[in-house]
């Protein structure tokens, strides 16, 4: 296990290079660079003042350069500094993670707790009655984005039924609950969002194991239908779901985008949108290398997740 | 004849070839499909109003005999702008799906088929683009690239690429020492005759299925940019724009959202179904062969 | 265990209990499936009993409906099927009429199921000792230590070796036939009255299959259970069940004491079934095998009267207008389905003579292949930290310094269990597979390389034909454009002749021209075997690759294979690679036969001289494995222990030392053996004296003498 474990670090340590790699060449393509951003209005300015400032910020260094020493100041806690705020970029964006993951955290464990229920009620009898039901409701929740579903609430919850708020903004020093009447609404979305995928994926695996000789196997030791259900097979048909979980959080990423959009919520999604319109390079460079990052540790997790579940992996 | 005797299979019945059931969801979904593309080439013909008409009389107007859907802030008819909408949405959404589609299965046959370094090389790549949220990695290239409709569908390509070339991949790894294909290579037959002629057929159940997922997604992916401003561009009438743009005005007004809502919806719905029935029509396809 | 003594096919032992109430009692069971609104009667009026201490075979091909058999009498038919009638009694209790809670008391308790393919029966995700502790705990008051005891018991019953460490380990961990083991400990936890065995060693190496029906036997004697023995295995009926049930398209034809069904059958499947396997003292110089013609009658639209008739050699009008039943014939209490049984011809089995060894003439014709010294190595794949580190490159050797010769026309078998390397042979031969020394030479020029950079002539000259029928053929093709490829590849015939030839070629391997515009899903599994045995002479070949091309057919199916390769190299002269496992099909076939081990050739001789004394010790204990469906017919019993070596980077020696019952200590394990030549054609490589060689017994005889059977 600790092998594993140690390979699969030194993955996540190259892929995180790769996606620093991809995310900085991506925005060499945009047009003008940050001198150009800064100086604004002045940009017609001398050409002296702007190739100062150029050089300041590196920008005449060969583009390989630039990368690598973005790299080392990333390696050491400094993610830049953004332009249109005029601050360090690296507490923002924890300031901004920390309001983002108060939404995606419940709607995690919801969407995992009621998913993996409504996939095994609807794998026992497929194509039952109780069955059909959970496929259209998740039909629905895959086919609904976000940020219509969003808008459906807030008209109905918070502008007709007067429920909830229609804007999510955290007024300081509030408690869990005024906290939770909040949030209830973007965490509600983001759950059901998710939860149809997964209880997609659990139904059609927890299908495909109750077909396999090994539950035969186990309903012909004499086993109550409980134990064949939830022991033998539910562990089995986990697996791919985990895998599914860890697609899902990045399904949720973006559901957060949309969510913090629709519900004027000040998470990192709406930051990495403040960025693109503010052509914000140094921001929107270190933003979305934090987000995918932040992906990829949730995918290693969810894989360590599945060697746990499946000593095949564990063990080769 | 060597002899009378090993005529053994000769009086076989011939397999009986059974009908074949074609799902519901299959029919339902490949109609609504159809309309919405039939909607998307003949819409400007039968709309009652051009889309970008403003009619300043009747701003923010309810649902009417005149106005179908009613009328937006400027008085322009909803009910045009959708069906101006379903061209803009139906063709991004297509074309993005053909360029991931394209791309993967070429990228996914050959990494698959070849194997060795390149293969290794290709999916490393893949596994870096894949391991972007696909939204994300969507608008940081439209960031990159500029907002409009083109670039909205080449970030869909992108993001698609590598999605599709995994599943190619594997179902080609999947074929890769079946004894078929080993024959051929004992033949000598030329890697794209190998590629193409033997592999290729076998796998177009998975890529049609992936085909359908993508689609679906990539319905949400241009509602969504343009939603977030960075897909197609005001006066346009793309339904996630047109949400973004009216979200104002949706407790005063609620038509001016719902009506590209349901548009989108049932648009996604019935591209899941053509993918859900394409699936079990597939796979029962496969079953009655054996 | 090295020098075992004499076994006797055991005299069934015939229980004494008959008429005491029977374990199992099953009366007119009909079982159908329903599908796509079609039902298929699967099972149709089978009556079956088994007394304790008894074990029955229910033997039949596939399609026969002798799984259903085994599962309603579980209780555990897939959602699709149900048993429409009948009764099944177990003891006095109705097992159709319980309801779930009081059927899972016995269930793995009472009645136990051992089932075919080990690997998937078993969860992978639970440790074995957990699997097995399960069903202890389930049906017994057992504390958990008391469990845990009862479980090391339990593996150390199926001969495990380290109960303890096996406990802890995941399926995965364990060999195809520890796997195995471990079912069958998990069977016996709770001393179950009734075992029923689906296909249990199917798909197991012949000597780990000895082993497995060892152990089998060891244990029914100890807890005295009734067993239902479930097979397609005739051999292993002969060798190991006292009564017999031939079933056929879902209705048993016969039913009796082996002895009398395996020496005098009444019913001519029954009777077809057991001359069409090649036997040991048969060869292709001998005569045809006998094949039973026809497919499998359709079990949605049942024919009248028998349900064999169609195939059926003595059918007579009568057959399909009298609907059949299961009738006594004989005084022997055997019981027959056929209305015409008391008017068929006696039953003789066509035995060869003489009873002694044949001796062939060194085959000095020019040969058309010949493999000199051959190296084929897999290179293991390196972690980062061992490339890192500069860990040497570490090699399994599949094939390590092979040297075989073989005649234009001929046919040299290689035989050997899974993983000796004679799959590589062949693919290193057709260039599927590069060699990494050594040398190919093929009529005067050499085979290097892949298949795709030899010249077109020489790739048109070797040909290959696979073991799996299904996926021989490209679904998407069909049959003509399959067989008519090789034709414009190799521009054998001109465009406009090219469907002529894909007729013609498709009668030579007796299907009908008809069959060009199908496609494979259209075709059985001998079918699509004969397209692809049409496909590889379509080259018009010197050299056929056949790699187990008949493992995936029933037996009545291979026998016409089988006379079908005879035919078509007698006339085209073409050479035959035989890889296979059989003992049986390659005795029947073959000019020369060469046994691999690990890599390494053990012995090669013809025919008679490797079926016949001295042999090498590996192929002495392969011969005394194989299960041969005569039961007047007696084999030593040579059991093979210790461990299988690793293929990676061989150690030095002789690679059957580890398992070798007459090793000689410290030579065998240090010095690679020397060859032994007996006669022009049959070599040993062997550390043990010549002398000691030629003093072996004959493992398999003619029961009471001391002939051999070749």
């Amino acid at each position: 296990m600790l092998k594993y474990l140690i390979r699969r670090c030194w993955l996540l340590a190259l892929t995180l290079l790769g996606i620093s790699a991809l995310i900085f060449l991506i925005l060499q393509i945009l047009p003008g660079d940050a001198a150009d951003q800064i100086l604004g209005a002045w940009s017609s300015t001398t050409g002296g003042e702007h190739e100062h400032l150029r050089k300041l910020l590196g920008l005449d260094l060969p583009w390989y350069q630039q990368y690598f020493s973005w790299l080392w100041k990333i390696l050491q806690g400094d993610m830049g500094r953004s332009l249109s705020m005029d601050a360090p970029v690296a507490p923002i964006l924890l300031e901004r993670l920390g309001f983002s993951l108060r939404l995606a955290i419940p709607a995690l464990i919801l969407s995992v707790v009621i998913s993996l229920a409504l996939g095994v009620i609807a794998a026992i009898r497929p194509n039952g009655v109780v069955d059909t039901l959970i496929t259209v409701l998740t039909l629905t929740g895959v086919s609904v984005p976000a940020f219509i579903m969003g808008s459906i609430f807030i008209l109905v919850f918070a502008a007709w039924l007067g429920w909830f708020p229609s804007t999510s903004s955290l007024s300081t020093g509030s408690g869990f609950f005024h906290w939770a009447y909040v949030l209830a609404l973007p965490i509600a979305v983001l759950t059901i969002e998710s939860l149809a995928h997964l209880t997609r994926i659990t139904r059609s695996s927890m299908i495909e194991v109750l077909k396999t000789p090994y539950v035969r196997t186990a309903k012909l030791k004499g086993l109550p239908r409980e134990k064949v259900l939830f022991k033998h097979a539910l562990r089995n048909a986990m697996l791919p779901t985990v895998t599914v979980i860890a697609f899902n959080i990045g399904w949720m990423l973006g559901g957060v985008v949309l969510v913090e959009q629709v519900f004027s919520y000040p998470g990192l999604g709406s930051l990495v949108l403040f960025a693109i319109q503010q052509r914000d390079l140094p921001l929107l460079q270190s933003s979305m290398f934090f987000v995918a990052g932040g992906y990829c540790v949730a995918n290693v997790l969810a894989d360590i997740t599945y060697a746990l579940l499946d000593p095949r992996i564990r063990y080769s | 004849m060597p002899d009378g005797t090993l005529a053994t299979t000769t009086d076989a019945k011939p397999a009986v070839k059974k009908p074949r059931r074609v799902p519901l969801s299959l029919i339902i979904g490949g109609s609504v499909v159809a309309a919405f593309l039939l909607l998307a080439i003949i819409g400007p013909y039968i709309s009652p109003y051009p889309f970008d008409q403003f009619h300043f009389k009747t701003r923010m107007a309810p649902p009417s005999a005149e106005f179908w859907w009613g009328t937006d802030r400027y008085g322009r008819d909803i009910f045009s702008r959708v069906i101006a909408g379903a061209r803009l949405t139906v063709f991004m959404a297509g074309a993005g799906t053909l360029i991931g589609v394209v791309a993967g299965v070429v990228i996914g046959l050959f990494s698959g088929y070849i194997g060795g370094w390149i293969d290794e090389a290709l999916m490393r790549i893949t596994d870096i683009a894949m391991s972007f949220p696909g939204l994300l990695l969507a608008m940081l290239v439209v960031a990159a690239l500029g907002a409009n409709e083109i670039n909205a569908v080449i970030s869909i390509g992108i993001v698609f690429t590598p999605k599709v070339a995994r599943v190619v991949r594997s179902a080609t790894l999947g074929l890769r020492h079946v004894q078929f294909v080993e024959a051929a290579q004992v033949r000598g037959e030329s890697r794209s005759f190998i590629i193409f002629r033997e592999i290729l057929p076998n796998i177009w159940p998975p890529i049609i299925v992936e085909s359908c997922i993508r689609l679906s997604y990539a319905v949400l992916l241009v509602v969504s940019l343009s939603y977030l401003g960075l897909g197609a561009q005001p006066p346009a009438p793309d339904w996630g724009l047109m949400i973004a743009k009216e979200r104002a005005f949706l407790v005063s007004g609620p038509w001016v959202v719902l009506a590209p809502a349901g548009a989108i919806i049932t648009l996604i719905i019935a591209v899941n179904l053509l993918g859900d029935g394409m699936r079990e029509y597939l796979a029962a396809r496969k079953v009655a062969d054996e | 265990m090295s020098d075992g003594g004499t076994t006797v096919m055991e005299a069934p032992m015939t229980a004494d209990a008959n008429d005491a109430e029977p374990v199992l009692a099953i009366r007119d069971l009909h079982v159908s499936y329903f599908a796509r609104g079609q039902e298929t009667r699967a099972v149709r009026g089978v009556d079956l009993t088994v007394h304790a201490g008894e074990t029955l075979a229910v033997v039949g091909e596939s399609g026969s409906g002798k799984s259903s058999v085994a599962f309603s009498t579980m209780r555990g038919l897939d959602a699709a099927g149900r048993v429409m009638k009948g009764s099944i009694r177990f003891k006095d209790i109705d097992l159709l009429a319980l309801d779930g809670k009081e059927l899972r008391k016995i269930q793995g308790s009472r009645i136990a199921m051992v089932f075919q393919d080990p690997q998937t029966a078993l969860n992978p995700a639970f440790r074995i000792g957990d699997q097995i502790g399960e069903v202890v705990r389930e049906h017994t008051s057992f504390k958990s230590a008391e469990a845990r005891d009862r479980v090391l018991h339990l593996l150390e019953g199926v001969n495990l070796p380290d109960p303890a460490g096996v406990a802890e380990r995941y399926p995965h961990e364990l060999s195809g036939g520890q796997q195995q083991r471990v079912l069958i400990a998990m069977a016996f936890a709770c001393n179950p009255e009734l075992l029923i065995m689906d296909e249990p060693t199917t798909g197991l190496d012949v000597t780990t299959e000895a082993h497995i029906l060892d152990l089998v036997a060891k244990l029914r004697q100890e807890y005295c259970s009734a067993i239902l023995y479930i097979t397609h295995n005739l051999g292993v009926v002969a060798r190991f069940c006292d009564r017999v049930a031939v079933i056929y398209a879902g209705e048993v034809l016969e039913e009796g004491q082996v002895s009398r069904v395996f020496t005098h059958p009444a019913h001519p499947y029954t009777r077809s079934l057991l001359t069409c396997i090649p036997r040991l003292d048969l060869s292709k110089t001998d005569r045809r095998l006998s094949a039973i013609e026809g497919r499998l009658p359709n079990l949605t639209d049942l024919p009248k009267g028998c349900i064999f008739a169609a195939r059926c050699e003595h059918r007579a009008d009568v057959c399909t207008e009298t609907e059949t039943r299961l009738e006594t014939a004989g005084d022997d209490g055997a019981n027959v389905r056929c209305v015409r049984w008391n008017d068929l011809p006696n039953f003789v089995f066509d035995r060869h003579s003489s009873g002694g060894p044949r001796t062939a003439a060194a085959d000095t014709s020019k040969p058309v292949l010949e493999i000199g010294h051959l190296k084929c190595y897999y290179p293991v794949r390196r972690r980062i930290t061992e490339v890192v580190s500069g860990a040497a490159q570490k090699f399994v050797h599949a094939v390590d310094d092979i040297s075989v010769r073989l005649g234009k026309g001929k046919t040299l078998a290689v035989v050997g269990e899974s993983g000796c390397g004679k799959t590589t042979l062949g693919r290193a031969i057709v260039g599927l597979q590069t060699a990494t020394d050594g040398g190919l030479i093929f009529a005067g020029s050499e085979l290097t390389g892949l298949a795709r950079d030899r010249t077109p002539d020489l790739r048109r000259r070797v040909q290959i034909i696979f073991q799996n029928p299904d996926a021989t053929l490209n679904p998407q093709k069909s049959v003509g454009d399959a067989i008519g490829r090789p034709l414009s590849l190799f521009n054998l015939v001109p465009e406009d002749k090219q469907q002529e030839r894909v007729h013609e070629l498709l009668r030579s391997v007796s299907l009908p021209e008809s069959y060009a515009q199908r496609y494979p899903h259209e075709l059985s599994g001998g079918e699509k075997q004969r397209v692809a045995i049409a496909r590889a002479f379509a080259a018009e070949p010197e050299l056929i690759v056949c790699d187990e091309p008949l493992s995936a057919l029933d037996v009545s199916v291979q026998a016409a294979i089988l006379n079908l390769l005879v035919d078509l190299q007698k006339k085209s002269e073409t050479a035959y690679l035989f890889i296979s496992h059989d003992l049986s099909v390659v005795r029947y076939l073959s000019d020369m036969i060469a046994v691999m081990y690990m890599g390494k050739l053990a012995e090669i001789g013809t025919p008679e001289d490797v079926f016949v004394p001295p042999y090498h010790p590996y192929t002495e204990a392969l011969l005394s494995a194989i299960s041969i469906p005569d039961p007047l017919i007696e084999q030593e019993t040579i059991r093979l222990e210790g461990p299988v070596p690793s293929p990676v980077n061989p150690k030095p020696g002789c690679r059957f030392a580890s398992r070798c019952p007459r090793r000689i200590v410290a030579l065998c394990d240090r010095e690679d053996p020397p060859l032994h030549e007996f006669g022009p054609t049959h070599k040993i490589y062997c550390h043990i004296p010549r002398e000691e060689l030629e003093r072996m017994k004959p493992v398999i005889r003619y029961a009471g003498s001391d002939a051999p059977v070749v």
